[in-house]
């Protein structure tokens, strides 16, 4: 039984393997769940999750290369399952997943330390209406408040929720079509 | 009331909005409900506080991918997506732990311990205990300093060896390189002594330091420690550790070779000699 093993060391040659990839895809990792969940406190949580499952079910003949592919599914499911949670989505439903933005496990060999968010946040902005491009820009990228975006584009507060819904809903659209 | 206020000024908003927006922006708004402009601000709020959302009640798909392209650009936000230094030397105590505790497979067990569900599911709870462990193992590492692998109780490599790093031509005087070996993150100089090395690894928590060459420091990315480039803790650093330990070097067929000691004995008699004793991070020098 479980409780019987005995403990057992990783072989020598593991245990630099495991640091080097936590060392060299933590910050990418983060970055990566942090695009996915947009706050510091669930990209801790879900970063920890990566890699505490990665050390335990490492299989440690894969190379570096398949390694990181590796690593980067199971930030990807580990992602999805918290969606899942989030949004109350049906448990076992892959098109439920694929529905709610998971891109799924075929991509896994998309490398995960040149994943960036910032590149594909560019190009939705590049590709919506000027007004909508604002709110967002002010909102997100400089971190404007409601009140200051307002003053900036002389709207309303209320105007300003109302713009940025609309603005990211209509982002989220042109992703959806694009992928 | 605030919120009845709220929901009238955005329920007018949203008109104005529609009535001053050009068409491909007004048929965007197809069945949008005042809530859902106050609900998805909420949410961003809350982003932008960093803070774990309050969990949106259940919506459509199309209304989930709202939500998530609000995280996207939560993401682009100036230094948003980085991670937290002491976020990442806790995790990365935790994971030491985890490794050194492994077994060959890894099941739900029934008596003893969390089971791998509970703390991947336990969110806050299971983040909080492992905060404390990190905590508690970091006490443990800044009283008997040592580079992360030097904590393991499992040997590194069996037997010393020399291990060749770097051409001596392609290291001019003055020059550090940075050297990965399959157990040994460092550095290596060309001093007018010679060639030495250091260990990359932080005498504090075992964080990799980085040669800051304007500075000619090697910093570390976690709390902010520095070192000189001899590895004593600079005067200016803002917490001053144990120096880094040195590496024995040699040169060999026109290499530069550094020495990984076996594990469990830092200063193993042969590395005795008048250039570069290895010596422990807490400063002992090697020779007996």
């Amino acid at each position: 039984m479980d409780s019987e093993e005995p403990r057992v060391a990783a072989p020598t040659h593991d245990t630099p393997r495991l640091q080097a990839l936590y060392e060299e895809n933590v910050a990418a990792v983060y970055r990566f769940v942090y695009s996915k969940v947009g706050n510091r406190e669930e990209a801790e949580d879900l970063t920890s999750q990566v890699f505490i499952k990665a050390v335990r079910t490492v299989d440690q003949a894969r190379d570096v290369t398949s390694i990181q592919s590796w690593l980067f599914q199971v930030a990807r499911t580990t992602v999805a399952d918290h969606w899942r949670r989030f949004y109350r989505l049906r448990v076992n439903s892959l098109d439920d997943l694929l529905d709610a933005g998971w891109e799924g496990p075929v991509e896994a060999r998309e490398d995960v330390r040149s994943f960036q968010p910032e590149r594909r946040v560019r190009r939705l902005l590049a590709s919506l209406p000027d007004r909508y491009r604002e709110v967002l820009t002010f909102r997100f990228l400089q971190n404007l408040s409601i009140r200051e975006t307002a003053e900036q584009m002389h709207l309303t507060e209320a105007n300003v929720k109302v713009l940025q819904f609309r603005a990211l809903k209509k982002a989220a659209a042109i992703d959806h079509a694009d992928s | 009331m605030d919120h009845h206020d709220d929901q009238e000024s955005a329920k007018r908003a949203g008109k104005q909005a529609g009535d001053s927006m050009r068409g491909d922006e007004r048929r965007d708004d197809a069945a949008e409900r005042v809530e859902d402009y106050l609900r998805l601000e909420e949410h961003i709020a809350q982003l932008q506080a960093d803070r774990r959302p309050s969990r949106p009640r259940r919506m459509r798909p199309d209304q989930t991918r709202t939500y998530q392209m609000a995280a996207l650009f939560r993401s682009a936000a100036p230094d948003a997506a980085q991670p937290d230094a002491a976020f990442v030397a806790q995790l990365r105590e935790r994971l030491d732990k985890e490794i050194r505790t492994r077994r060959p497979r890894t099941r739900a067990p029934g008596g003893r311990g969390v089971s791998r569900r509970g703390l991947l599911t336990g969110g806050l709870s299971a983040a909080a205990a492992a905060a404390g462990i990190a905590v508690g193992i970091g006490v443990d590492r800044a009283t008997a300093p040592s580079s992360w692998p030097a904590a393991h109780d499992v040997p590194l490599v069996p037997v010393g060896q020399w291990i060749s790093v770097v051409a001596v031509d392609a290291l001019p005087m003055g020059a550090v390189r940075r050297f990965v070996t399959d157990h040994v993150v460092g550095f290596v100089r060309h001093t007018e002594n010679g060639f030495e090395a250091l260990s990359g690894a932080c005498t504090h928590m075992g964080c990799l330091v980085a040669w800051n060459a304007p500075a000619r420091t090697f910093d570390c990315p976690c709390h902010g420690g520095r070192f000189l480039e001899d590895g004593r803790a600079a005067p200016f650093s803002p917490v001053s550790y144990q120096p880094l330990p040195t590496i024995r070097t040699r040169v060999e067929a026109g290499q530069v070779q550094v020495y990984i000691p076996p594990i469990g004995d830092p200063a193993p008699s042969e590395t005795q000699g008048p250039q570069n004793p290895y010596r422990t991070a807490s400063g002992r020098g090697s020779t007996p």
